[in-house]
């Protein structure tokens, strides 16, 4: 058959087309296809409901625990109890998942509970000893067969033999697993991309018909990250690698060699689980996807949230103000690196926790933090009272010294009298001369001859507008109004705009931030429209349709096939969309579009700040208490992220709550601050 | 001789400037290339867009006083034009992919996309009329041409329509909801 030329180009766009959308669609159509019915598997509700076995079962264990304990605390006195003193930790040569009756091996086993009743359920008990054992190799786990003594006996003499002591104990969390369902199969690694896998939903069984069962629980999937050892990278553990990990552990912690974990059969399976409340005991506290389910979003939660995040960063400030960047909390390791920009902005929202809660150990932190920015920062030379902020000589960044104006301004606004006001107009000085004549800003400062860079950074702009409109709120003086109207107008008209298209619009949080500020006290329609279509790019990346959107998903943004949705970047959104909703209340009265997905997004940063019942399986949770996380599956706490979930909280609270402090508070007359050269401009 | 006698022949400015733009796409568009690979800079994309887009406007305007006894002339300049708009998509799509928004202007982006479109247009027309005179290369061009211009009537209005975009998310997130649990 020949083809006519009409048909050969409608063959070529077909292909072209075909192959664009493939391009871009074609990994997520493939994964779909591989997932096939996975999605349609029932999983509601999402949370496990309380259970009356389950409550039994943790609470005979943790009786058995603690008697448990406290005998093999005796027992380590070589007085009391030599024997124990020449027994080999069993966590090191247990070669099977499966439970193996061990003998009596102290008193503490004599100890007889009533058996709960099991029902014909299998169930799963794992014991989590923070700060004991090799991180990342997961909790001690044994099958429940009925006799709950014999597990917690076996489970706690897995521990090395100097560990198990009382106080051990006193800090363990028992966590329950319900295998639910029929165990499905799936293809090695999971297929494509891994995606017949679900992280954290999904567990894997392996068995072997000479080494037994090996068990890898759903929330190992997000409780196990990855590191390189050689780059110094870490990372969550890839969707790809959870059939390899699980063979991994089997080899490590049972003792299976490669080939057997390789020979072994594997299938998924799905459980629901409960952990106890805190170390040491508690009730029942429901998982899924190993993490538990967060409160309604309410001003007294948001107050309590923002008070815990605000202690994490009081004890990460060194005496000195600096502050830890990027705590692994999955390793109990700092990881170095260092960022004055983000560190600007965590001492802002230092402040503003200050302002709510009025913590004088908050306060005398934060303004170690804001000691240290000033220290970081220098004159410009040829205009001595111009201020900018460098890093170790790295390049002098527009939005860092844009963001230490906001700390600064929030710091005068927390403490009044405390900030000195020629430094503060310098930083602002520093800001305008950085704007060129259309209103745009350069963003970074050439200083001691430094090449300039030809990067225009997105969003350096709108932090240097929004520490200008906050100058402006403290001191009430015009110029620096004016010159942030200048500036923002240029992003809002022109910087994205020629030739007759708009071509983009980013999602600049500082930018709408400053936006709905600037409405107050110049409104403008285009600068207000401009900041809600802001809002909308932002929540057009976010699921935000409780109907068809898991539980814990919902308000968190999209993210690839390999790991789950950002919580670090739910925390600036937040900021946005909460200044969009403030916004919203004022130019749109009766609409509610923002303030939905507000606490929508407030929804998903709830769940991803680290509290009791959540950090269970970290190494030291007591550190880790306030953080915000990278992700569901990434324990990466970095002072920004804090920064972004705590002010992003910050601001919702201020609609929720009349006495809650005013996020873009404007200082009555006669409470303003009176600038070295206010009302006489600069330049 | 012959080759210049050739109806292709009046493309041939549009044509190296396509093939520059293409190159410069793929090698020279990474903002902070690795040491060594230079860079060119944002104008240069855009100025190549505007000289292949007014090289093919006067290999149009010439190829119609050959038209009558040499139909295949406007198909070329069609063919042309294709190749133009798939350059500047192409450098939009990497330029994008390596987030040179954070380097260029807003014009560097919009002379490519009304290169583009500009582009699809002429590329119709002259497709069009070489078709009507029997070139069989313009009839297999026909439809490219038709879909590259709805293409860029759909291109323009995203830029401005919320409906389209909303449907583009909704698109991703029915996607990310069907892979994961």
């Amino acid at each position: 058959m020949r083809l006519r030329p009409v048909q050969i180009g409608a063959l070529v766009v077909a292909v072209v087309l075909i192959s664009a959308l493939w391009g871009e669609y074609g990994k997520q159509l493939r994964a779909t296809a591989e997932r096939r019915d996975l999605n349609a598997q029932d999983s509601s509700p999402f949370f496990p409901p309380r259970d009356a076995r389950a409550d039994a079962i943790l609470t005979a264990a943790r009786a058995h625990l603690n008697a448990v304990a406290e005998a093999s605390g005796l027992g380590n006195d070589p007085a009391v109890a030599p024997e124990l003193q020449a027994a080999e930790p069993a966590g090191s040569d247990a070669k099977s998942g499966e439970v193996v009756v061990a003998p009596a091996a102290s008193p503490a086993t004599a100890l007889a509970l009533e058996a709960p009743d099991l029902g014909d359920e299998q169930w799963l008990l794992s014991l989590y000893t923070p700060g004991v054992g090799p991180i990342q190799w997961g909790p001690g786990l044994v099958v429940l067969d009925g006799d709950v003594s014999t597990a917690v006996t076996r489970l706690w003499e897995e521990l090395p033999l100097r560990q198990r002591i009382p106080e051990v104990a006193a800090v363990a969390r028992l966590k329950l697993d319900m295998v639910r369902g029929k165990e499905r199969s799936f293809p090695f690694d999971g297929g494509f991309q891994g995606v017949a896998l679900d992280k954290g939903l999904d567990g894997i069984v392996l068995r072997h018909p000479k080494r037994g069962v090996s068990y890898f629980l759903p929330s190992w999937g997000v409780e196990q990250e990855a590191r390189s050892t050689k780059k110094g990278k870490y990372n969550s553990l890839a969707r790809r690698s959870i059939h390899g990990r699980a063979r991994r552990l089997t080899k490590e912690r049972l003792g299976w060699t490669k080939s057997e974990t390789r020979a072994a059969s594997f299938s998924a399976f799905r459980t629901w689980s409960w952990v106890e409340a805190r170390g040491g005991g508690g009730e029942a506290i429901p998982l899924a996807r190993g993490n538990a389910d967060a409160p309604p979003v309410t001003a007294e939660v948001l107050a309590e949230r923002i008070d815990i995040a605000a202690d994490y960063l009081v004890r990460e400030t060194a005496p000195d103000g600096r502050l830890t960047y990027d705590y692994k909390a999955s390793w109990d390791k700092d990881a170095g690196g260092y960022n004055i920009l983000r560190h600007a902005g965590t001492g802002y929202s230092m402040f503003q926790g200050y302002r709510l809660t009025g913590d004088p150990a908050l306060l005398a932190a934060a303004d170690r933090v804001a000691r240290f920015f000033v220290r970081q920062m220098r004159a410009d030379p040829d205009h001595p009272d111009e201020y900018f902020v460098v890093w170790k000589r790295r390049r002098a960044k527009l939005g860092g010294i844009g963001l230490g104006l906001c700390m600064l301004v929030e710091q005068e606004k927390a403490s009044p009298g405390s900030v000195d006001l020629k430094r503060l107009e310098g930083m602002a000085r520093h800001i305008e001369r950085m704007q060129n004549p259309d209103g745009s800003f350069e963003s970074f400062f050439s200083y001691d001859d430094r090449a300039p860079s030809i990067r225009k950074s997105i969003y350096y702009s709108g932090e240097a507008i929004l520490g200008l409109v906050r100058l402006h709120q403290l001191s009430g003086d015009p110029h620096w109004l004016e010159v942030a109207i200048k500036g923002a107008d240029y992003l809002v008209n022109k910087r994205w705009v020629s030739l007759g298209l708009r071509i983009y619009i980013p999602p600049d949080a500082w930018l709408l931030q400053a936006l709905e500020e600037l409405d107050r006290a110049a409104p403008d329609d285009r600068r207000a429209d401009y900041a809600f279509s802001i809002g909308e790019v932002i929540a057009g990346i976010k699921l935000m349709d409780p109907e068809s959107t898991p539980p814990d998903m919902l308000g968190a943004g999209l993210s690839g096939l390999q790991r789950l949705p950002n919580s670090a970047t739910a925390g600036s959104f937040g900021e946005a969309l909460t200044a969009a909703a403030r916004l919203e209340k004022r130019r749109r009265p009766g609409e509610e579009r923002f303030l939905t997905f507000a606490m929508n997004n407030a929804s998903f940063q709830l769940r991803n700040q680290f509290v009791e019942a959540n950090s269970y399986y970290l190494p030291n949770p007591a550190r880790a208490h306030g953080g915000f996380r990278m992700a569901p599956d990434y324990a990466e706490i970095r002072n920004d992220h804090v920064q972004h979930n705590l002010s992003g909280m910050f601001g919702l609270l201020d609609i929720l709550d009349a006495e809650a402090p005013d996020i873009g508070l404007a200082l009555g007359e006669q409470d303003r601050v009176v600038l070295p050269s206010s009302g006489r401009g600069s330049k | 001789m012959s080759l210049l006698r050739h109806p292709g022949t009046l493309c041939l400015p549009t044509c190296a400037a396509t093939a520059a733009l293409l190159f410069g796409a793929f090698n020279r568009v990474d903002p902070e290339p690795p040491k060594g690979m230079p860079l060119w800079n944002a104008g240069s994309f855009a100025s190549l867009a505007w000289l292949g887009l007014f090289g093919l406007v006067i290999a149009l305007l010439l190829a119609r006083r050959y038209a009558q006894r040499e139909a295949d002339a406007l198909a070329f300049v069609g063919l042309t034009g294709q190749c133009l708009l798939f350059s500047a998509g192409t450098t939009i799509a990497l330029a994008v992919g390596a987030e040179c928004q954070n380097y260029w202007d807003a014009y560097h982006f919009s002379a490519l996309a009304w290169t583009l479109a500009l582009s699809a247009i002429v590329s119709l027309f002259a497709v069009r009329k070489s078709a009507a005179l029997g070139s069989e290369l313009a009839l297999s061009l026909k439809a490219p041409a038709i879909a590259s211009v709805a293409l860029s009537l759909v291109g323009w209005m995203w830029t401005w329509s919320s409906t389209l975009q909303g449907l583009v998310s909704d698109l991703a997130r029915a996607l990310f909801l069907a892979t994961h649990g």
